[in-house]
């Protein structure tokens, strides 16, 4: 039993740095995790449809799933959700262990393979890891405490209300006995698992670990000394390595390949033809030529030598300029009708100031540190990988179903990821390991992408062009608001050639923008995708929210007020707005009653980041401060910028603040540290990061030209600030991707403010001087 | 004090851009409320099915959103039966593609048409709406 569970971290692998502690369990060592799980309530409810349950297969909340005990005390805690840098293995097992009252230095953390039947939903997407799974796990922790105050009192023979399970121990309060976990282990195992309306959670005044800062990472150990395991460290014996030449062009195919050449480098053993999928490509691989070697290094050599001719496909004319163009010519013309309130057109006709604006977010590329790397073996009719994958049951459902094995034959083991920002929810590279191992009859094989074929060949994320036009009454407020967004979808990667954005894209700072403005309209003009588009960290929040807060900065000027001032103005007071009535029936999946928006948590955070950077300070010259404020993941975000602008236009950021409300907190270095990365990543979009298209080819292929914010231009100081969450009962929001979107707008208006200079098109590069 | 004025003039434009404003009482205010009361019983279905991994839900939503669409994803999914089901109630509700949003918008038009006395075209926008909703429940 102990093997089964605690095993599957190990999954076999030469170099897993937690077999320790497998064998520190010992021969003996108890689980609860005996019998078949409980079903969830969500796996029998189909009317719960909201939040959790309306993932696909759930939650779960049984304490046999999540917990482990040991005899010597120790508890393992499985983590279902990946890890990729954002504390989730640390903030889940924070949940866990303070509902089980464990001593933190007793808890171990190990990682579940993709079985969403078994764990409920895996997709480490979203912000949404804590927000669905908060409750449920801490009845799972709860479920566990009191199976173990039941075995306690059933030892000693005394009531169960006599007892207490305090700090990895459970006490008779009369008599004082007291046994510990590992005692209770077996003993608890052999009870059923209470009911959930018999599980008692904890008071929050009680909490351990919930709510505190000061809870380091279980990984950090592994991690800063080099001993994490990552899908591109997986290694085990006998396994070959293998790189792709994939098609320069979305949507081109091989016609003819000489792979002499590359046979000859010493140590490539195989080159292997990988089929184009049909278009639309969902998380197919997009073809190519595999060569497969002894090394990295010979199979990379092997790729140079291959003599391919390619036929480029229907995508061969695509570039950017003239698609910015083609964009642009859209958005100047009435699109599909998404929002409208009030009339727009006498409104506009009335106004005694009219201002328009457009604005050019271009295609950029993830590029998490750790390029896609997924190591796959097939042995006996079984396929196991090792990936770094934040969707490991749609890996595992894609791998079966391309290789042609049953779903159940298939097993995915998580490595933790060296960054995701949704790249990696995609299991193209995986299924490219399988076709690879298959080739070589089930041997093991490496795939690894290069940071060439992470920029060449990505889901990149959406380019697109906003359009806003405003009506100004006499005193300078908006009485119409006209806004068009033109921009691939997401959608062409499952159907083909869609031409509108989806639900869940218009919901994400468009049209379910929250003003007090009695007249809008908002439109969706045709735009059609020639690269896989997918999700980037904030998706669509990105373009519509540097549109709008930079549009809204241009109307404060136009109208002679300030920024702050007017942007809340245009908010209006403090109330709740139910996201059905703007026409967002997605609300990001969540009930709108349970997560309605609310005005008064964004005017929060909005004047905290303006407190904190000290709006309204006089700036010498050269010196400005911006803002911009954004709802997105149903959690509130503002960020204040201050940048400084030297001779010549070169510009930098002494000072970030930024407010985040995102409900109640559970952990709060996690919460900061998620701001902190935002920052950095969104002063890189907004500075220098852009994917450009010509002839249907990525013009950038590493980060001599794909520039991502590095040490020296970093903000120099980036101050967080976490509003008070207030009562845990409440609905936690999103945490990974909502500090993203207000970044580039902050800034773009800060540089406005230092030189009289308007940023419409990202990256900013050297248009200060232009 | 400029302060407090603009609070009173907000929240006088906020009451004025509320969506959910009885309509007049006319043949096409009856419809409009008639359709207001749909699209709202449609709601709940439409963002719960709509509410899946991004992976899947993108997947359903892209299906769905492809007008008349009701093709086998051209790609198995999960769990394919539950997957083309979970495709299916997402196209039904509306969640799936832009039904909803469109709907909402031209009634919204319709309202403002109403209350402006312009019964024809009222009922021109009235019935485009009640057009879209046609993939609501």
């Amino acid at each position: 039993m102990i093997s089964r569970e605690i095993g599957r971290d190990a999954g076999g692998l030469a170099n897993v740095s937690r077999r320790g502690l497998v064998g520190g369990l010992g021969a003996g060592a108890l689980v609860l995790a005996l019998g078949l799980p409980r079903r969830s309530a969500a796996q029998g409810q189909a009317e719960k449809k909201f939040g959790a349950a309306g993932m696909p297969n759930g939650w779960r909340d049984d304490p046999r799933i999540f917990i482990a005990i040991a005899e010597d005390g120790t508890v393992t805690i499985t983590c279902h959700r990946q890890e990729m840098g954002q504390g989730v293995r640390t903030s889940i097992a924070m949940v866990i262990a303070d509902e089980l009252e464990a001593d933190w230095d007793r808890v171990r953390v190990v990682q579940a393979d993709g079985d969403e039947p078994r764990y409920g939903n895996q997709d480490t997407d979203g912000s949404r890891s804590l927000r669905h799974f908060f409750v449920p796990l801490r009845r799972a922790g709860a479920g566990a405490r009191v199976m173990l105050e039941q075995a306690a009192a059933a030892r000693w023979g005394v009531p169960v209300a006599e007892v207490r399970a305090t700090a990895h121990a459970v006490t008779h309060g009369p008599s004082g006995r007291s046994l510990g976990y590992g005692e209770l282990a077996r003993a608890a195992s052999e009870l059923p698992v209470p009911q959930p309306d018999a599980v008692r959670l904890k008071d929050p005044g009680q909490f351990r670990y919930i709510g505190r800062e000061d809870v380091g990472l279980v990984d950090n150990q592994d991690i800063t000394t080099g001993r994490a395991i990552y899908g591109i460290d997986a290694r085990i014996d006998g396994m070959y390595y293998a790189v792709v030449a994939r098609p320069p062009v979305y949507g081109g195919r091989v016609t003819s390949v000489d792979e002499a050449e590359a046979l000859k480098v010493p140590g490539v053993v195989r080159v292997v033809r990988i089929d184009p999928p049909s278009i639309p490509s969902e998380f197919q691989p997009v073809g190519g030529i595999a060569v497969i070697a002894r090394n990295t290094w010979a199979a990379m050599r092997g790729r140079e030598a291959l003599k391919i001719t390619w036929e480029d496909g229907p995508n061969a004319d695509y570039s950017s300029d003239t698609y910015r163009q083609k964009l642009q010519a859209a958005v100047r013309q009435p699109g599909k009708l998404v929002r409208s309130e009030g009339d727009l057109d006498r409104a506009m006709a009335g106004a005694a100031k009219r201002v328009e604006a457009e604005y050019y977010i271009p295609h950029l590329a993830q590029s998490p540190m750790e390029p896609p790397a997924a190591l796959v073996r097939i042995q006996g009719g079984r396929c196991e990988a090792w990936a770094c994958t934040q969707a490991p049951q749609v890996t595992r459902a894609r791998l079966a179903q391309r290789l042609g094995l049953p779903e159940e034959a298939v097993t995915v083991h998580v490595t933790l990821l060296g960054g995701g920002f949704g790249r990696k929810s995609k299991p193209d590279f995986v299924i490219e390991a399988g076709l690879c191992s298959q080739a070589m009859d089930g041997a093991p094989v490496k795939l690894t992408w290069t940071r060439e074929d992470d920029l060449s060949h990505g889901y990149y994320s959406t380019v697109s062009m906003e359009r806003l036009e405003a009506g100004l009454d006499g005193n300078g407020r908006p009485v119409a608001w006209l806004h068009r967004s033109a921009a691939p979808t997401i959608a062409a990667l499952f159907a083909p050639d869609p031409k509108h954005e989806m639900p869940i894209e218009l919901g994400m700072g468009f049209i379910n923008t929250p003003f007090a403005i009695p007249n809008i309209r908002m439109e969706n003009p045709e735009a059609a995708a020639h690269v896989r588009v997918g999700w980037y960290r904030s998706v669509s929040n990105i373009p519509h929210a540097f549109a709008i807060q930079s549009f809204v900065a241009e109307l404060a000027h136009a109208a002679g007020r300030d920024p702050k001032d007017y942007l809340l103005e245009l908010i209006g007071p403090a109330r709740t707005i139910d996201p059905t009535d703007l026409g967002d029936a997605w609300n990001h999946g969540e009930d709108p009653k349970l997560y309605p928006i609310d005005t008064g948590r964004l005017r929060r955070v909005i004047e905290t980041a303006a407190t904190g950077i000290g709006w309204g300070r006089p700036m010498p010259r050269g010196r400005g401060l911006g803002i911009a404020g954004h709802y997105s993941f149903v959690s509130y975000v503002a960020v204040a910028v201050e940048v400084e602008v030297g001779e010549g236009g070169a510009f930098s950021v002494p000072r970030v603040d930024i407010a985040v409300d995102c409900g109640p907190v559970v952990n709060p270095d996690r919460v900061r540290a998620q701001m902190e990365g935002a920052v950095v990543m969104g002063h890189g979009l907004a500075t220098s990061a852009e994917i450009s298209f010509k002839d249907g080819r990525a013009e950038q292929q590493n980060f001599d030209v794909y520039e991502l914010t590095r040490i020296a231009t970093t903000p120099r100081e980036i101050r967080v600030h976490i509003l008070p969450g207030g009562d845990y009962d409440r609905p936690l929001g999103g945490v990974g991707e909502p500090g993203l979107p207000p970044v580039a707008p902050a800034i773009a208006n800060a540089i406005f403010a230092a030189t009289g200079k308007r940023i419409r098109r990202l990256p900013i590069r050297d248009q200060i001087n232009a | 004090m400029m302060a407090s004025r603009f609070i009173i003039a907000a929240a006088g434009v906020l009451c004025a851009a509320l969506p959910a404003l009885p309509a007049l009482a006319s043949p096409c205010g009856d419809r409009i409320a008639a359709l207001e009361r749909r699209l709202e019983e449609g709601t709940a279905r439409a963002a719960a099915t709509s509410s899946g991994g991004q992976a899947v839900a993108a997947a359903r939503e892209g299906q769905a959103s492809q007008p008349g669409s009701r093709n086998e994803p051209t790609i198995p999914f999960q769990k394919p039966a539950q997957e083309a089901q979970a495709t299916r109630q997402a196209a039904e509700a509306g969640g799936g593609g832009t039904a909803f949003a469109e709907a909402r918008a031209t009634l919204n038009q319709a309202r403002t048409l109403d209350q402006q006395g312009n019964a024809s075209g009222c009922l021109e926008a009235i019935g485009q709406a009640e057009r879209r909703s046609a993939l609501q429940p």
